[in-house]
């Protein structure tokens, strides 16, 4: 029993909804503290040839996926497996497209939600005034709910709850009706406002800042961009920073996550895949180098110097984004009005960029109970959303034991690579680079240059074979030994390791249900 | 800003840019969702 598909209204909006899968939190906030932490333009190199060798092709190797599934009824990773690879091992392994996108979309709407709590701080001047200290406190309050010093214990719920609320109703609007609708509204506001604190940001004067040593010097927003743009070519053999700039390629285009996958699944049979994945590939990349890399950095840099944007970036993307921002906009020339403005549209422009992400990691979850087990569209939002919620109030309750970095580092970070890995084993190598071609370039508008299918066969499998095991060598066992933790951090992040374990087992359960169920109605692949 | 950043920042912003808006041309001129295939031929086949 194959229920009729939803399928997507306008190829733009097509377009529209997986680049606003792809722009998300990371491209404002973790790019900017990759690039720092790597050495701005020697981070650039290795960038733009990973975007290259591995992003592009995920991107083509997803959509592929994603479209060769969806003919064959299947919204979502484990039955895609299936579809390509006939073994029973297939759909478990697909499970991982399952388990990430659902593990990433609740600890992602709790952090969107900051970002929808800072646009309101914004307009009404909470931030307004506070020094670096005050700052931080400002955000380690809202973060830690035994600290009641500036926010009320239940100011973190509402906000996540309202996120939540309007992530879902979105979601249950449907594929045409909600998510199309949301990303051609929300990716033009994203781009103007990005447009045009990026100008503002640009056209800023030189300041005089203070150094460590308590000496003055100028700094401008051209010594960021300065920074951004040269290479150390030294610092080019260091494979850290290779790595660096491949997983932030993997993070910022939403590869190895089973979303990409989940929208192409909507596709009709000729409907083009190689010229619309570029097209996607480039607004992100719009979105990430043009935009977002001329926004936190020079902004930053011209407020606080190379030395203090480097020391900022030490501390993570929401020190970046929550603390040294909110500080720039303080700084900005134009007095409250300007601060108010730019702070708005900074964390209103977080707020698209992390909406148009999240609705798309409730897609693979919502379309697996549609067609497993006769979900209607609202029952499956609906419960995706409640679970969402309920899982979500941990989050918000042991956030300072270190429950969301349990979480980001396996799913939204390793688990990346290892279903990427998987996905592209089984579409070039099981079903074969000649049909994997020829499945690509169905319906296409475009021909992809010829040496991309040698890229494809080799060089983008080898290069995700050496960052899984580069990554596992260097941080994943550290990481699983808990080597650096805070010996107080660790009951919390045995329990958040539990919970995530006990949502793996039951996303295993329930695959194995629905093929009992698929294969008593005798549903093929 | 010095001038080799300059270079490297304006040519990055060009490859994108001239990604960009070449592919949503092409896509602009294709027909609605559902009435391909509109493949090229393959020069190389």
């Amino acid at each position: 029993m194959t229920k009729e598909r939803a399928q997507w209204g306008s190829r733009v909006g097509l377009i529209l909804a997986m680049a606003g899968n792809a722009v998300g939190l990371g491209n404002f906030l973790r790019f900017p503290v990759q690039a720092t932490e790597n050495g701005g333009g020697t981070f650039m190199i290795p960038y733009f040839i990973a975007f290259l060798l591995v992003g592009i092709p995920l991107m083509w190797i997803e959509w592929g996926v994603g479209r060769h599934g969806g003919l064959r009824g299947h919204g979502s990773v484990p039955g895609m497996f299936h579809s390509l690879w006939d073994h029973p091992l297939a759909k478990y392994l697909g499970v991982l497209g399952l388990f990430t996108p659902l593990i990433v979309l609740i600890y992602y709407c709790y952090i969107e939600s900051w970002t929808l709590a800072w646009t309101w701080f914004s307009l009404t001047g909470a931030t307004r005034g506070l020094d670096e200290p005050a700052m931080r406190a400002f955000l380690h309050s809202y973060q830690d709910l035994g600290n009641h010093s500036i926010h009320g214990f239940w100011t973190p719920f509402i906000f996540f709850f309202i996120t939540i609320v309007v992530n879902f109703a979105v979601v249950a609007k449907g594929l045409s009706g909600g998510i199309e609708k949301l990303a051609k509204i929300g990716m033009p506001i994203l781009f103007i406002f990005a447009a045009i604190l990026v100008v503002r940001v640009l056209t800023l004067h030189p300041q005089a800042i203070t150094m460590p040593d308590g000496s003055t010097t100028m700094s401008s927003p051209a010594a960021g961009l300065n920074f951004m743009y040269t290479p150390d070519w030294a610092k080019l053999a260091d494979a850290r920073v290779w790595l660096a700039a491949a997983g932030q390629i993997f993070f910022t285009l939403s590869v190895g996550m089973g979303t990409l996958q989940a929208y192409a699944s909507y596709l009709r049979r000729h409907d083009d895949i190689t010229l619309s994945g570029i097209a996607t590939a480039a607004t992100n990349e719009t979105a990430e180098v043009v935009l977002g890399g001329s926004l936190a950095i020079p902004a930053i840099v011209a407020f606080f110097g190379v030395t203090g944007a480097v020391a900022i970036a030490k501390g993570g993307a929401y020190d970046l984004g929550f603390v040294a921002m909110p500080l720039v906009f303080n700084k900005l020339p134009g007095g409250e009005l300007m601060g108010a403005a730019a702070g708005f549209m900074w964390f209103g422009l977080l707020f698209f960029a992390g909406i148009t992400s999240s609705v798309s990691m409730a897609t693979p979850t919502t379309s697996f109970l549609e067609e497993n087990f006769n979900f209607s569209h609202k029952k499956a939002g609906f419960t995706v959303g409640g679970v969402a919620v309920a899982i979500g109030l941990l989050h918000i309750l042991f956030y300072t034991g270190g429950f969301l970095d349990e979480w980001d580092y396996w799913a939204g970070t390793f688990g990346l690579v290892v279903l990427a890995m998987m996905e592209t084993i089984l579409f070039v190598w099981v079903l074969g680079p000649d049909k994997m071609w020829k499945e690509l370039h169905d319906g296409a508008a475009w021909r992809i240059p010829r040496f991309y299918k040698f890229i494809m066969t080799w060089i983008t499998p080898l290069f995700l074979l050496v960052m899984m095991v580069w990554w596992t060598v260097t941080q994943a066992v550290p990481v699983l030994l808990m080597d650096d933790v805070d010996p107080a951090q660790l009951p919390t992040r045995w329990a958040s390791r539990g919970v995530m374990l006990f949502i793996l087992a039951f996303l295993m359960v329930l695959t194995r249900i629905a093929w009992k169920r698929r294969d008593a109605r005798g549903e093929g692949l | 800003m010095n001038t080799g950043a300059l270079i490297f920042m304006l040519s990055a912003w060009a490859v994108v840019l001239t990604i960009l808006v070449w592919s949503f041309s092409k896509l602009l001129r294709l027909p609605p969702p559902g009435e391909g295939p509109t493949t090229p031929p393959d020069p190389n086949p």
